[in-house]
């Protein structure tokens, strides 16, 4: 606020030096030759390394815990092969970013160009390229899986209404790119490193081996962190490669992403083409629903999260909040030469909601029917339900937010003026988004949805002699107000004044082990670890206040930071003065020093929960020129108990800004050749204060029953559920042209396009 | 270490005056950061589009990532250092502090500038004059709900009316 947080690129190493890459503007190439003798004598320049100056160092390799998922591995630098346009090919280190970059341009690669997979469906056909010899061919993953009578379900149908759907190639864009620094401790054989992660533990883990070293060896530290959205949560070869070459010149390096390689190489998200197709009956009763997918994750397998997340997660969320008794699909995924897909905010969940609700109201208008009350007439239960095809819901408000969403967004009112205003020239349009997802990632909910494995986390509570309070969590904030939302759990728990409670996260070396910070899992594991650490601390605080107050523990109560026997609040005894009591009194002899002692850690392995909502969009859409505007938004989301109503509208809001973006602006593009497109914020259009309207938001409260407090995550329902409603919404606002909307984002001359087409095939039935 | 003619820069930032000898081609976002160590400028793109970087220069809005620091010799320049009084914030900053006007920071000092230049020129915007002057400058954490809720409280408060208490 007053420019005093400090981020990564705030931070000066004595005698630091600056990294720069030199990056493939190849698609698909082999690298002949690297010519770096020019740059070597440049004032100015330390070191230059290539592939084979890097020997021991890497690959990254991204291991699946399944047979039907391969993974690809990944040199650090292009090892005599690049794949993508933005592939790191070498890095210059120099005493500045600016002779770094100059140095760069002369570094001479000769490439001979080899022919380019551009899509995933020309990936999969006979004779394509393949990209990675040892897999023998480009195809990542083939996933099947069928729950109940499909076959049946289709022939009973009274009518099939299927959609081709493609969801576009976006990116999470943080608005502070990713960055790294190294320094190498030759006396300590330590080495440090800061980097903008959302999960410095399992970072550290991840690039220990490719760095040749224990991870007591590695200290990852992450400072403020100016967003991450799910981009810093993968490992990308600058992880490595910033270390790496910090330890070979004995100095510190810096590097920091510019927005070109932030657009180009770091990673990108959601591209996949869906085709789903549902069997209704005549009542208009939901019998069965089928997918096949084909996601497009460019060229290399992403650790920890692989290549076929997007794929398999757009699957699991078919039957989203419906009652359908049979389930199919078939999710694929095969690799091109683009970018890597990483993870962005809603996983699979995004392009799987939207294609699945774009379908319900295809549905709904095909046989006829209001989209809303189809959409509850096929409602599942409040109560925990298991889906036919993988999630087990906890339970929630699966009608009531349907109801309450559109209650707030007068919802009849808009149906009522519609037509009228259509009649002036004026098409608007409401679009409904009804979802359910998983949050607090962890076993139980890995283990459903097809990602078996187990997630531990720690946290610790350590009070100080003079009272202070130190929470360590490894689970760091991105914006999230993780230093808010824990402060105030632990002091609760306590019995603390939030202003005694410090929150430490984000520094492998005084902070426990966390799995790290994506898919809403802080909520529910900030709860289940500090929550339960707090209890215990407060326990222990009771025992030592009994022992100073000398009554006995069932009659002393901790409050605000104040201990006193219940029914004489007069004689305090406050938290600073039971840890000096600790510290310098004996208080830790008089009681059991075990129980005394003021440190606290608890570890949890969390199951998850699924939260839920809706959200409804109304736009307005000018026939003349294409252009969308999103008049209003309403958001209802069930995240459980609410942990601090503020914090979540943030986050409600931000992320119903990036499901616009998603629906309407954002696309990274390719050519046919494999070139990159989207190489600056004026190509890669992000969504400005014009775009976005006021977004109203309602909260309802169904505690998760399996989590401590009741807690549910709520981090990525605006990315996952807004694309859907503003896209019916553009459909319900197009309909007396009968368009269909097919693909994102739905930009101006798309929408011009598909009212060209559905005025053609009108006049062609007629 | 370089062969690079360096080039003596004199600013006034944040009325104290301030100097380094850089390259004519030293940025003045990094003129600021690196030279004088005023790292709450901050910079997203280095394309002119994010606004991150926004400074005020002799009173004017400028992106100081497509600047060089030798092209605004002399001038006056205003940072997010200069907004708070020591540890008391400015009204703009209390505005965003209580309107949840920010998530992650890293966009924030850019849309404090250019609030103060809006409210300097107009006490009272409407929403649509909010949205329109900060078109330029982006957010990626909020759907800018927080922010224009906080320029409108600061602009209240600006006029001595009690804004919101939320």
């Amino acid at each position: 606020m007053r420019g005093l947080a400090r981020y990564l690129d705030d931070i000066e190493l004595p005698r630091m030096l600056h990294a720069a890459f030199v990056r493939s503007p190849m698609a698909h190439a082999r690298v002949v030759q690297i010519d770096v003798e020019e740059v070597r004598g440049m004032p100015g320049v330390v070191g230059v390394f290539t592939h084979g100056d890097l020997a021991g160092v890497g690959p990254i390799q991204a291991i699946g815990p399944r047979p039907e998922i391969k993974s690809s591995l990944r040199a650090v630098l292009a090892d005599g092969k690049v794949r993508f346009v933005g592939e790191a090919v070498a890095v210059v280190v120099a005493e500045s970013r600016y002779i770094a970059e100059d140095a760069c341009e002369l570094v001479d690669v000769e490439y001979e160009q080899l022919r380019v997979v551009a899509n995933a469906r020309a990936a999969l056909e006979p004779g394509a390229p393949i990209l990675h010899a040892d897999l023998g061919d480009n195809r990542i993953s083939r996933i099947e899986r069928s729950g109940g009578d499909i076959d049946h379900a289709f022939a009973a149908a009274a009518h099939v209404v299927k959609v081709s759907f493609h969801h576009g190639r976006v990116g999470a864009l943080p608005l502070e790119t990713r960055g790294v620094i190294g320094d190498w401790d030759a006396g300590t054989s330590t080495m440090r490193v800061w980097n903008s992660s959302q999960m410095p533990h399992l970072l550290r883990a991840l690039i220990a081996a490719p760095l040749g070293l224990a991870e007591t060896q590695l200290e990852v530290m992450v400072p403020a962190v100016g967003g991450a959205f799910g981009l810093k949560a993968s490992v990308y070869p600058e992880d490595i490669v910033v270390p790496a070459v910090s330890r070979l010149v004995g100095r510190p390096v810096k590097w920091v992403e510019d927005r070109y390689e932030n657009l180009a190489a770091s990673s990108h998200a959601k591209e996949i083409d869906i085709d789903m197709e549902m069997a209704v009956a005549e009542d208009g009763t939901f019998l069965g629903v089928r997918a096949k997918n084909l996601s497009d994750p460019g060229a290399y397998s992403m650790p920890p999260f692989q290549a076929h997340h997007e794929s398999l997660g757009s699957v699991n969320c078919m039957t989203g909040i419906y009652d359908i008794a049979a389930a199919s699909y078939v999710a694929e995924t095969a690799l091109t030469n683009k970018a890597p897909l990483g993870v962005y905010r809603g996983v699979g969940w995004t392009p799987g909601q939207t294609v699945r609700e774009v379908l319900v109201d295809d549905v709904a208008r095909a046989i006829g029917r209001d989209p809303v009350e189809l959409r509850l007439q096929n409602c599942i239960p409040d109560t925990p339900y298991d889906s036919v095809i993988g999630p087990r819901y906890d339970g929630g408000s699966y009608r009531r937010s349907l109801e309450l969403a559109t209650e707030m967004a007068d919802y009849r009112g808009i149906r009522e003026r519609q037509i009228e205003q259509r009649n002036q020239g004026k098409y608007v349009g409401v679009g409904v988004s009804p979802y359910v997802e998983p949050t607090g990632f962890g076993g139980r909910i890995g283990n459903e949805l097809g990602y078996p494995g187990e997630y531990y986390d720690t946290a610790s509570i350590s009070i100080q002699a003079d009272g202070s309070i130190y929470v360590m969590s490894g689970l760091n904030s991105q914006g999230q107000s993780h230093e808010t939302t824990f402060a105030q759990l632990a002091a609760d728990g306590i019995g603390a004044r939030i202003e005694e409670v410090r929150v430490v996260q984000g520094d492998t070396k005084s902070t426990p082990f966390s799995a790290g910070v994506y898919a809403s899992r802080s909520a529910l594991i900030g709860a289940a670890t500090i929550g339960r650490a707090a209890h215990e601390m407060k326990r222990r605080l009771v025992a030592l206040a009994a022992d100073m107050l000398e009554a006995n523990v069932d009659d002393v109560e901790i409050t605000h930071g104040k201990a006193f026997v219940r029914g004489a609040p007069e004689v305090v005894k406050t938290i600073a003065d039971i840890a000096a009591y600790v510290h310098w009194g004996g208080g830790a002899a008089a009681v059991d020093l075990e129980e005394g002692a003021l440190s606290v850690s608890s570890s949890a392995a969390p199951g998850g929960s699924y939260g839920n909502g809706c959200v409804v969009a109304v736009v307005v859409v000018d026939i003349e020129t294409g252009k969308i505007q999103v008049e209003k938004v309403v958001s209802v989301e069930d995240c459980g108990t609410m942990l601090n109503p503020m914090i979540v509208e943030g986050q409600v809001a931000g992320a119903v800004a990036q499901g616009i973006g998603d629906a309407l602006l954002e696309e990274h593009q390719y050519n046919e050749d494999g070139a990159f497109m989207s190489a600056s914020l004026l190509d890669y259009l992000y969504p400005s204060t014009m775009e976005i309207p006021d977004i109203a938001i309602g909260h309802l409260e169904t505690p998760a029953p399996g989590v401590p407090g009741g807690f549910k995550g709520l981090g990525e329902a605006g990315v996952i559920a807004t694309p859907g409603a503003v896209l019916n919404a553009v459909a319900d606002a197009l309909s007396p042209f009968g368009v269909r909307v097919h693909s994102t984002p739905l930009g101006p001359s798309k929408v011009l396009d598909l009212i060209d087409e559905a005025r053609e095939a009108m006049s062609g039935s007629a | 270490m370089t062969c690079e003619q360096l080039h003596h820069v004199s600013l006034i930032v944040n009325g104290v005056e301030r100097s380094a000898a850089v390259p004519a081609r030293t940025l003045l976002s990094d003129f600021l950061r690196h030279e004088l160590g005023l790292f709450g400028t901050h910079v997203g793109c280095e394309q002119g589009v994010c606004g991150a970087c926004t400074v005020l220069i002799g009173g004017r809005l400028a992106r100081s990532c497509t600047t060089f620091a030798v092209q605004v010799q002399g001038e006056e320049i205003r940072t997010v250092e200069g907004l708070a009084n020591g540890d008391e914030l400015h009204p703009i900053q209390e505005s965003f502090r209580r309107c949840h006007g920010l998530q992650c920071g890293f966009c924030t000092p850019g849309f404090l500038m250019a609030t103060e230049a809006l409210l300097s020129e107009n006490d009272d915007p409407s929403d649509s004059e909010i949205r329109d002057f900060l078109s330029g400058n982006v957010c990626r954490c909020t759907g800018y709900v927080g922010i224009v809720a906080s320029v409108k409280d600061a602009a209240l408060r600006a006029r001595g009316v009690n804004g919101s208490d939320q």
